[in-house]
């Protein structure tokens, strides 16, 4: 039976878990009122599961599945589903198509288990037609995707619910605390004991140690491919495709860390730094944020 | 490749701003101003007006979506202006009514000061201007934007402004309906201006001699209602397109009360038959109606990330003959996060409204029988505003946004125009024989502005 929630007091501070959006979320609140840290990790508990259902690809009684379901009718979204599409097509103007969320029809053709096995050109080409922003009418709150098309918002959703849960944990309560889903966290601080939170930038790649970074205010996300990718010829192609080609991006890193005032904006700058291939650390040094490579 | 988008961070910034509101984020509370303060000078060529103007702007928004606008205007206006006379090759000689009338009761301190003004005299070949002309102008206008249900929004203001001879009071009211997702906007506005002038040396009569200055009264009255209909329609990310039709109505005293014409018997200047000083100039007169449309067409296109352009056609006609053309241009180029250039053309031209005249022909238009002087026609004006020429404006303006809300920048403008009047025939060798009857106005302005929050 898998476990719902767990608080542990810890020295000076308290610790809740839960498991949701496919990892085990983490929230560090710096209170020794036990009774005060449950009552706040339900409620983050409840706001991630809300995000998670609202906004997961994998359901089919959502709105992500409506939109992907409309066969080419317009759909009239809520407030927030149309903040996150007014966000996502800014980002995909200001990447110049390469932040896409109509991207994820790609994994029909591409899977990245490890394996040699690359889609043949055409597979990839035959998909190209249903990818692309441009090709979708967004009038808030008005979208009309053409058939056929998909959209995912599994690149920015677990980073969007890392800063909506730091929202809510701090409408509530005006201490130091961190919001960590699986590496991609947010916090404020610093401890009323005056240290910073101790957090882990996990090396993505083989055999590198922890690296602890002190952070006391800000956010942090990591994007990588440690698990994810292909490699045939000796050509390692990483999980990182470009919707423009289809194709994966060239001499990525293995992972990006940034550090960012939000996980949101942490998050779009680990992932555009991948896409960037070769040049990510340039990207990087040009976009002036602090960050961690691994190649 | 890299983005060629440099703006890339501050893009995000804002966009997540947008998404999960101000958490953490500088923004501005509600209750502060944002000041826009700029001073203008200007300067027009020949010693005509200098102009220095300092405007001050205030505005307060508040969590409703309602905001106060407040904004203070003073002009101090020197310099010297076209009397309307027109340019002969011999001297002339003009005692000016409205100098005269202040210094009657003059001390003498003000006499030694203003002695010289009472009468001046224009030298052979020289466009004839009042050097006389000195005025100050302070402006108070107020506004206050409310949103209402259903995407309506109402904005309401007023307006008064006051120089030496001149005080006008206006008040104004506009709504406007969001529709089709707020891509479209329908606004319908009124604006209802009153206008009192108690010229120096009082309203002349109209057509009346200028060396007898004749009046009717010592003040007079105008009235003007404006009616504006737009519509603003965002077609597509880019564009914003929008279209705005206005009529207006003005009634009462619309004459220049210190404007004169010439009245000469084939191109030569006369002596007034009433002032053996003087040669004979008439005060202008103008209709008592105007009635104007004008149509409005207006584009901004946003290119690439930071850059815009904002291409304006404007259409004007009115009943008193004049049909304007104006097309404006501005491009908006932003190199650098903290550095912008504006590059600013303008194209205006108008025809001559149907009394404009830049002299009288006495005979047709002036009838002189032994010291009775009649003017046979029933309106004139030779106003350089009121004829036809074309001008060009060149502009570029600097701006350097140091932050949200917080800005430097420097315009200069240069204004040339152009004589397009047909010439009115004159004899050969008279006195207006190979004058100009048109002067075309040269002038620049240099503002420098500055916004903040305070």
């Amino acid at each position: 039976m898998e476990f719902q929630l767990q608080l542990t007091q810890l020295d000076g501070f308290c610790r809740v878990n839960y498991p949701a959006m496919a990892c085990l979320c983490e929230l560090l609140i710096d209170t020794t009122d036990a009774a005060l840290a449950l009552h706040l990790g339900q409620q983050a508990q409840a706001e991630t599961r809300r995000i998670e259902q609202k906004f997961s690809r994998y359901r089919d009684d959502n709105i992500i599945a409506r939109i992907n379901q409309a066969d080419g009718q317009p759909l009239t979204l809520d407030e927030e589903t149309a903040g996150l599409i007014d966000f996502a097509t800014e980002l995909w103007d200001a990447s110049e198509g390469r932040f896409d969320i109509t991207s994820g029809l790609l994994r029909h053709a591409w899977h990245f288990d490890g394996s040699d096995q690359l889609p043949a050109e055409a597979d990839v080409e035959a998909l190209l037609p249903r990818i692309g922003w441009d090709k979708v009418r967004w009038q808030r709150p008005e979208l009309q995707l053409p058939a056929g098309m998909e959209i995912d918002l599994g690149g920015i959703g677990k980073e969007y619910a890392v800063d909506k849960v730091f929202a809510l944990l701090q409408a509530e309560f005006d201490g130091a605390l961190l919001v960590n889903f699986g590496g991609d966290l947010r916090a404020h601080g610093p401890r009323r004991d005056g240290s910073a939170w101790q957090v882990g930038v996990e090396k993505v790649s083989r055999g590198q140690t922890l690296e602890l970074l002190e952070l006391s205010h800000g956010a942090l996300a990591t994007s990588g491919d440690s698990q994810r990718y292909l490699q045939r010829n000796g050509i390692r192609y990483s999980h990182i495709l470009d919707p423009r080609s289809g194709w994966p991006v060239a001499e990525a890193p293995h992972a990006v860390t940034v550090v960012a005032p939000t996980c949101i904006q942490a998050g779009v700058f680990s992932t555009l730094a991948l896409m960037m291939g070769a040049e990510a650390e340039e990207f990087l040094d040009q976009q002036d944020v602090q960050y961690w490579s691994v190649r | 490749m890299q983005l060629k988008d440099k703006q890339l961070g501050k893009r995000l910034a804002l966009a997540t701003t947008a998404l999960l509101g101000a958490h953490g984020q500088a923004q501005a509370a509600d209750g502060d101003w944002l000041v826009s303060s700029a001073l203008l000078y200007y300067s027009e060529s020949d010693d005509r007006v200098e102009a220095v103007e300092p405007v001050l702007n205030l505005r307060r928004e508040y969590e409703d979506g309602s905001a106060l606008n407040l904004r203070v205007v003073y002009d101090s206006l020197t310099g010297s202006s076209p009397n309307g006379a027109a340019i002969a090759n011999v001297p002339q000689t003009f005692t000016s009514a409205s100098a005269a009338d202040r210094l009657a009761d003059a001390s003498a301190e003000e006499l030694a000061e203003y002695g010289s003004r009472g009468s001046y005299t224009v030298a052979a070949g020289e466009l004839p201007l009042d050097p006389s002309f000195e005025d100050s102008r302070g402006v108070l206008s107020a506004g206050w934007t409310q949103p209402l249900s259903n995407n309506y929004t109402l904005n309401v203001g007023g307006s008064y402004s006051s120089e030496g001879d001149f005080t006008s009071m206006s008040a104004n009211a506009a709504i406007a309906k969001d529709l089709n997702n707020k891509n479209t906007t329908l606004s319908l506005g009124v604006n209802l201006e009153f206008d009192s002038i108690e010229p120096n040396g009082g309203i002349p009569v109209a057509l009346s001699t200028y060396a007898d200055h004749t009046t009717a009264g010592s003040d007079d009255t105008k009235q003007v209602v404006d009616m504006m209909f737009g519509v603003t329609q965002v077609l597509n990310r880019r564009w914003i397109t929008q279209l705005n039709l206005g009529f207006s109505q003005s009634s009462g005293y619309q004459s220049d009360p210190y404007k004169i014409l010439t009245v000469v018997d084939n191109g030569n200047l006369i002596t007034d038959p009433n002032n053996p000083d003087s040669y004979l100039y008439l005060y202008e007169n103008r209709p008592e109606d105007r009635q104007k449309l004008s149509l409005y067409w207006q584009n901004k296109v946003a290119i690439g990330s930071e850059d815009a352009v904002d291409i304006g056609y404007r259409y004007m006609t009115d009943d008193w003959g004049v049909n304007s053309h104006t097309l404006d241009l501005t491009y908006h180029w932003q190199p650098l996060e903290h550095f912008y250039l504006e590059p600013h053309l303008r194209y205006y031209t108008q025809t001559a409204a149907d009394f404009y005249e830049p002299f009288l022909n006495a005979g047709d238009e002036v009838d002189i029988s032994g010291s009775t002087v009649t003017a046979l026609v029933a309106e004139a004006s030779s106003d350089p505003r009121l004829a036809a020429f074309s001008a060009n404006t060149y502009g570029l303006k600097a701006g350097f946004p140091l932050a949200q809300d917080e800005e430097i920048s420097i315009r200069l403008e240069y204004y040339q125009q152009q004589d397009d009047n047909s010439t009115k025939a004159v004899a050969a060798g008279s006195n207006l024989d190979g004058m100009p009857q048109f002067t075309e106005l040269e002038a620049s302005w240099i503002q420098v502005g500055y916004t903040f929050r305070w």
